[in-house]
């Protein structure tokens, strides 16, 4: 009885999985999703999709297969829904779509500027979209973008997006991945930044470099690439970059690390929040003027003066300008509270703008003389 | 249903996995609803009642040794009460495995077999719960013991490796959603731990029934240190309000797992231990449920009622009712449930103290 029981269900435990399998060879698989706004429906989606014969030729042989195409081609649909264009795009090309190797999703800066609340559970609450899946603000349209992007050096398109999303050794862009977005637009002790993201039709070229500033999961501003390596000193996310600073007419170049977090401390004030935040840095200086390279406890004071200004100048804009705490000193400053619901009376979006913020820049040098190590 | 006696470790496998197996469903997420990001503090107060009933329980009247709670009824209030007691068991027994049946097709589907019919995902679940039930005590215990630690481990080092993803932030404001919610919220959380109550029907199904208040002891504290290391996994990991969303709270934790370019998806894995636990936890629930059945109305033979109360299972758990409304059936049942593990066991006892008293 047992045995017969047994046979019998044992297709049930082997034959689960070949009721919805999917063939690999029947996928069309989407690296990167624009959206922008559309003409006739709301919206307008560009699916980019990996073209896998293009891929392999390239790796095999150092260029494109003989098939002529890039490893990528771009198709644009437009839809009231994302998934509404998912389905569409089914009926444009022979194979099915899928979007679980999505690696990148660009928001064009009007989609962005109204708002992507919307957006945010369709993407994460979907099981199709990696919560890591990078996010981006295109200046322009996300379609030019898209249709701008040109990989000779790595034609795998999901290594492209990887890579370039992702450096850690290049500080003027943020990282921002969907679940950082989607938890975000809940939080008010911090605001969502996303890459900014370029493209320029004469040269055919695309960049990022930047970045874009939200407030309530809007756009309201951007952040040069200058601007990003400080906001990325200040949350901590910072590894390495060559600052180049003025000093007496010279220009100094210093290659600076961080060398712990930042400390940042909060205190209130008559209600008022005191910021006061301490970097640590540590590098050395690599190109500049004979008499600074002689001296180079007198160009680390230039440069921790002339990080200070730059700093303070950076936070007094996210108060003033965009007033969105985006470094996330709310998150430190919760800690003052005993209740989510304090918290929330308290308003720190808003008391952030009138927060008085002190910025100490702390730099080691790493070698005190360059030169001594030819 | 079968003469084979559980050993002390048997036994806090099979209770362990009975008491934590609600993590891998939507328990995280009702802790972390009812108290914020002070969740893991609801934890302690949870397991602290549960464990002070127990202590007491065993303390106080170590005279019931050997004796399940069946049994303390028949003293008590004689045939009608057990009877009574034995009904409302059994009903909130099928009642919260059906609800459990229906949470696993359901979460099953959504993480991986999304266009399967939930029907034949349900007739997968059911087969390996009817067939895990009739195979009996035995085959129970022993799937557990090699099973339950294997899973706890796994679960242990997905959570650690999700550790990347973790901010000591979210962990602010420290009180969460304030001490009244703790308190009151962590209260009705109460219900989480019904399965507690299998506790007191082990006397007779153990080798050794004087070490009832040990195994006890050992299946709260590690299911205490279970909760607390996923609750505060999760509340790490995933900053309130977003952690307030009790859809496969561990699942989405595990999605964030991305070491390099070789450890990531490891939902897989997940799936897989889900699918397990699902398993074990079903068909216990089911033998217990026949077990206490069978002891309430005096059948001789157990193992045919196997199939009728394993569909009785499946039919309440596929009822269209259940569709979109199960986590709030959750919720509106945690106001009750709670009473059956922790008050029914005192009020016995009472009632026992006080008629011998008498």
């Amino acid at each position: 009885m047992k045995k017969t029981l047994l046979l019998a269900l044992l297709p049930c435990l082997l034959l689960t999985g070949c009721y919805d399998s999917r063939e690999v060879d029947n996928m069309a698989y989407v690296m990167a999703v624009g959206v922008d706004s559309g003409r006739e429906k709301e919206l307008a989606f560009t699916l980019q999709f990996a073209v896998p014969l293009n891929i392999s030729g390239g790796v095999e042989t150092g260029d494109k297969s003989e098939g002529g195409g890039g490893p990528l081609d771009n198709l644009t649909i437009e839809a009231d829904s994302l998934y509404h264009a998912l389905d569409y795009a089914n009926n444009y090309i022979s194979k099915q779509v899928n979007v679980s190797h999505c690696k990148l999703i660009v928001f064009s800066e009007e989609v962005a500027r109204k708002g992507l609340n919307k957006y945010e559970n369709t993407l994460v609450k979907g099981k199709d979209f990696r919560p890591n899946t990078f996010v981006a603000t295109s200046l322009g349209q996300a379609k030019d973008y898209l249709g701008q992007i040109s990989s000779p050096l790595e034609l795998n398109p999901a290594r492209y997006y990887e890579l370039i999303y992702d450096k850690s050794y290049s500080s003027f862009t943020p990282t921002i991945h969907l679940k950082d977005f989607y938890y975000n637009a809940d939080l008010s002790d911090i605001e969502t930044v996303m890459p900014l993201a370029h493209s320029d039709a004469e040269d055919k070229t695309a960049q990022i470099n930047g970045m874009a500033v939200f407030k309530d999961n809007r756009m309201v501003g951007t952040a040069t690439g200058d601007e990003t390596v400080l906001f990325k000193m200040l949350n901590g996310t910072f590894k390495s970059a060559h600052v180049p600073i003025e000093a007496d007419g010279d220009t100094l170049v210093f290659i600076i690390n961080q060398k712990k977090a930042p400390q940042v401390k909060i205190s209130f004030d008559k209600g008022v929040p005191q910021i006061g935040i301490t970097l640590n840095l540590e590098g050395e200086l690599v190109s500049g003027t004979e008499a600074y390279l002689k001296a180079p406890s007198a160009s680390s004071e230039f440069l921790k003066q002339d990080l200070t200004e730059r700093l303070q100048a950076f936070l007094k804009k996210t108060q003033t300008e965009y007033g969105a705490d985006i470094v996330g000193f709310g998150k430190q400053a919760k800690r003052r509270f005993a209740t989510i619901q304090d918290f929330d009376n308290y308003h720190w979006d808003e008391m952030y703008k009138a927060a008085s913020v002190s910025v100490k820049v702390s730099f080691e040098s790493t070698k005190p003389n360059p030169r001594e190590r030819s | 249903m079968s003469n084979y006696k559980l050993s002390s470790n048997e036994a806090i496998t099979v209770m362990v996995n009975l008491m934590c197996n609600k993590l891998l469903l939507s328990a995280p997420g009702s802790f972390t609803a009812a108290a914020g990001n002070a969740g893991w503090m609801s934890v302690l107060i949870v397991f602290a009642v549960t464990a002070c009933v127990w202590i007491f329980y065993c303390r106080r009247y170590p005279r019931f040794s050997g004796l399940d709670l069946l049994d303390l009824c028949q003293k008590v209030g004689g045939k009608p009460l057990k009877l009574t007691v034995g009904s409302i068991l059994s009903i909130f027994m099928v009642f919260l495995t059906a609800i459990a049946f229906r949470q696993y097709i359901e979460n099953v589907k959504q993480m991986s077999l999304v266009s399967t019919p939930l029907s034949l995902i349900g007739i997968l679940f059911a087969a390996g719960m009817i067939l895990g039930a009739y195979t009996g005590l035995k085959s129970v215990a022993k799937v557990h013991s090699f099973f339950t630690p294997l899973i706890f481990i796994f679960i242990a080092v997905l959570l650690a490796m999700a550790f990347p993803h973790y901010d000591t932030t979210n962990l602010f404001p420290a009180l969460g959603k304030g001490g009244k919610s703790i308190l009151g919220g962590g209260f009705f959380l109460l219900s989480t731990l019904f399965e507690f109550i299998l506790l007191f029907f082990l006397p007779p199904l153990l080798k050794d029934e004087k070490k009832q208040p040990r195994i006890g002891k050992w299946s709260i504290a590690i299911s205490c240190l279970y909760f607390l290391m996923v609750i505060s996994a999760f509340i790490l990991a995933i900053p309130s309000p977003a952690s307030t969303d009790r859809y496969l709270p561990i699942f989405q934790v595990i999605r964030l797992i991305q070491i390099g370019t070789f450890f990531q998806r490891l939902e897989s894995v997940f799936l897989m231990i889900f699918t397990i636990s699902g398993f074990l936890y079903l068909s216990t629930m089911l033998f217990f449920t026949v077990y206490l059945f069978q002891k309430t109305f005096g059948i001789e033979y157990g193992k045919p009622l196997v199939f009728p109360m394993g569909f009785l299972v499946c039919a309440i758990g596929s009822i269209h009712f259940f569709q979109d409304r199960i986590l709030a059936f959750l919720q509106f049942s945690n106001v009750f449930v709670w009473v059956i593990p922790i008050l029914l066991p005192l009020t016995l006892l009472f009632l026992y103290r006080w008629r011998s008293a008498r």
